[in-house]
């Protein structure tokens, strides 16, 4: 069981993980970079609660997003003047893409059941022993009829698709290509 | 920059050391070696964490093996997950293999009629006599909970606007739920199990504490401890039982049955009213309301369908609406409109 400040941020930063990773690859010019930045954002809010959890970790966790790229920005030669526009307008939107927008628990359940469709065979396999039966590494291997190191590997490679899928899946709803229409909606 | 960024090679070294950590020969040596690790960069404890959290989450992959044989992993596409809830024919179904099973409606439950107000004082009981059989009737209205202790031992805990009716005298202890929602706490008597007949289905426990609910055509069962049977002559899965153990939940409702299972801190979520609170956790506005409404007599009307599914948490007295309206109003978008007979909340 996770606990205190780690807790913390898998309750309220991890959760937005889609929606800032579609962002970033919105407004960031290279797409490659996306991950990276993400890790980076993480640091800068992780150790930032350290000292005091922000009141609304959702909009620190953008405000750091986009703090960072201006950082990242400053440094580079170049800077392409609409990516600071989109930078800057996505302000006014965190607050409204959230919270209706969140896909309800069993959209949730439909998006772990699929990622998990996605394994390979024996993956999927021990994932299921594991998590769902209880099962330990060892108990996994033997009902599957193989040695322990047989099955290495498996464990962490559905563990990273999973954590994909829980935290980082699209979700068409709140996908920022609707922009526009969420602008439109605000100004009704 | 390198074909795998920094991010990914930390999240695989963050995946190996979760693996590694539940091999069998995990001893104290590499138990240290993985806080070296974790206390080397935020950037590595973030990572595992991450994993962590994932790993807790994923536990809702239970509710898709609610039920299934264990030792078998079902097959690839069989969860229902696709473009749409998939339909099966009835014949086709193994027990509860899926979470959500759609059959055929079942016509409207004949209501009964009771005639006068039985439900009138805190808790009413009224000595009903219908063919030969002696039914002694509880019932809590509006905006009261209240238990009722049964002669055998057990209790029954009703919510507001319920009403059961008990006949311990045959072979069975039976009891109907005629509507609303109790928590039964069943006296152990293996001779004599204990059955609570909903609408159509019949749910039987020898020993053990669950919660039945009717509302309208919806009906919902969860089990807190032990194990009880659900059947009925046009229960869903037609000539099968289904066993539900701890933390099980079954809706039916339209001739569609979901199943569920709940972890610890959902049951005691779901169980929380009879303390007089409702506690939420991410649950859609619409439902939170449809819970407060329980207790009310004049009901809070949600006027634009946008805002239903806003997220809500928070622990409530169940009587207590005007508190969860305030905050409502701080932290969302949201407008409460009231006069003397409506409240209506909008879109601000």
């Amino acid at each position: 069981m996770l606990q205190g400040l780690d807790q913390w941020f898998a309750m309220e930063v991890l959760p937005h993980e889609g929606l800032l990773r579609r962002y970033l690859l919105r407004v960031w010019r290279n797409p490659s970079e996306v991950a990276d930045l993400i890790q980076e954002v993480y640091v800068r809010v992780y150790e930032r609660a350290r000292d005091q959890r922000p009141l609304k970790p959702k909009a620190f966790l953008f405000a750091t997003a986009r703090n960072l790229m201006t950082d990242e920005l400053r440094r580079s030669p170049v800077v392409s003047i609409d990516t600071v526009q989109e930078i800057e307008g996505f302000d006014a939107m965190v607050d409204d893409l959230s919270p209706e927008r969140r896909v309800s628990a069993r959209q949730d359940l439909g998006r772990l059941a699929n990622a998990f469709d996605l394994l390979s065979d024996k993956c999927r396999d021990v994932i299921w022993f594991r998590r769902v039966e209880g099962l330990s590494q060892r108990e996994t291997a033997d009902r599957m009829g193989l040695a322990e190191d047989a099955i290495e590997s498996q464990l962490a490679r559905g563990i990273r698709t999973l954590a994909r899928a829980v935290f980082g899946a699209a979700n068409k709803r709140d996908s920022l290509s609707s922009k526009a229409r969420i602008r439109h909606e605000s100004e009704q | 920059m390198s074909p795998n960024s920094k991010a990914e090679d930390i999240e695989a070294a963050a995946a190996a050391w979760f693996e590694r950590r539940e091999w069998s020969d995990w001893g104290p040596a590499a138990q240290e070696a993985l806080e070296a690790w974790l206390s080397a960069s935020t950037a590595h404890r973030i990572a595992f964490v991450r994993l962590e959290a994932a790993w807790e989450r994923a536990e809702r992959l239970k509710a898709l093996g609610a039920g299934a044989p264990p030792g078998r992993v079902p097959a690839r596409a069989s969860f229902g997950f696709g473009e749409e809830i998939f339909a099966v024919p009835q014949s086709e179904l193994p027990p509860m293999a899926s979470a959500v099973i759609r059959g055929k409606g079942w016509p409207r439950q004949l209501q009964w009629v009771l005639g006068v107000a039985s439900v009138v004082a805190v808790l009413a009981l009224v000595v009903w006599y219908q063919s030969g059989v002696r039914w002694q009737i509880y019932g809590t209205p509006v905006g009261t909970i209240a238990p009722v202790a049964l002669a055998d031992g057990s209790t029954i805990t009703l919510d507001s606007n319920t009403r059961i009716r008990v006949d311990l005298e045959a072979d069975e202890r039976l009891v109907r739920l005629d509507r609303g929602k109790a928590l039964f706490e069943v006296a152990k008597d293996p001779t004599r199990p204990l059955v609570v007949e909903v609408g159509n289905e019949r749910v039987t426990a020898v020993g053990t504490e669950f919660l039945v609910q009717r509302d309208a055509d919806e009906i919902t069962v969860l089990v807190k401890e032990g194990r009880v049977r659900m059947a009925g002559n046009r229960h869903l899965l037609k000539n099968t039982a289904t066993e539900l153990a701890a933390g099980d939940r079954i809706s039916t409702h339209g001739g569609e049955m979901t199943v569920e299972r709940l972890d610890v801190n959902d049951l005691e979520r779901a169980l929380s009213w009879r303390e007089g609170y409702l506690e939420f956790h991410e649950t859609p506005l619409r439902e939170v309301v449809a819970e407060f409404n329980r207790y009310r007599v004049q009901k809070i009307e949600i006027d634009d369908p946008r805002i239903n599914s806003i997220r809500i948490g928070g622990r409530f007295r169940c009587t207590d609406a005007n508190a969860f309206l305030a905050l409502l109003q701080q932290g969302f978008p949201v407008v409460v409109t009231r006069d003397e007979n409506y409240v209506g909340l909008r879109r601000r």
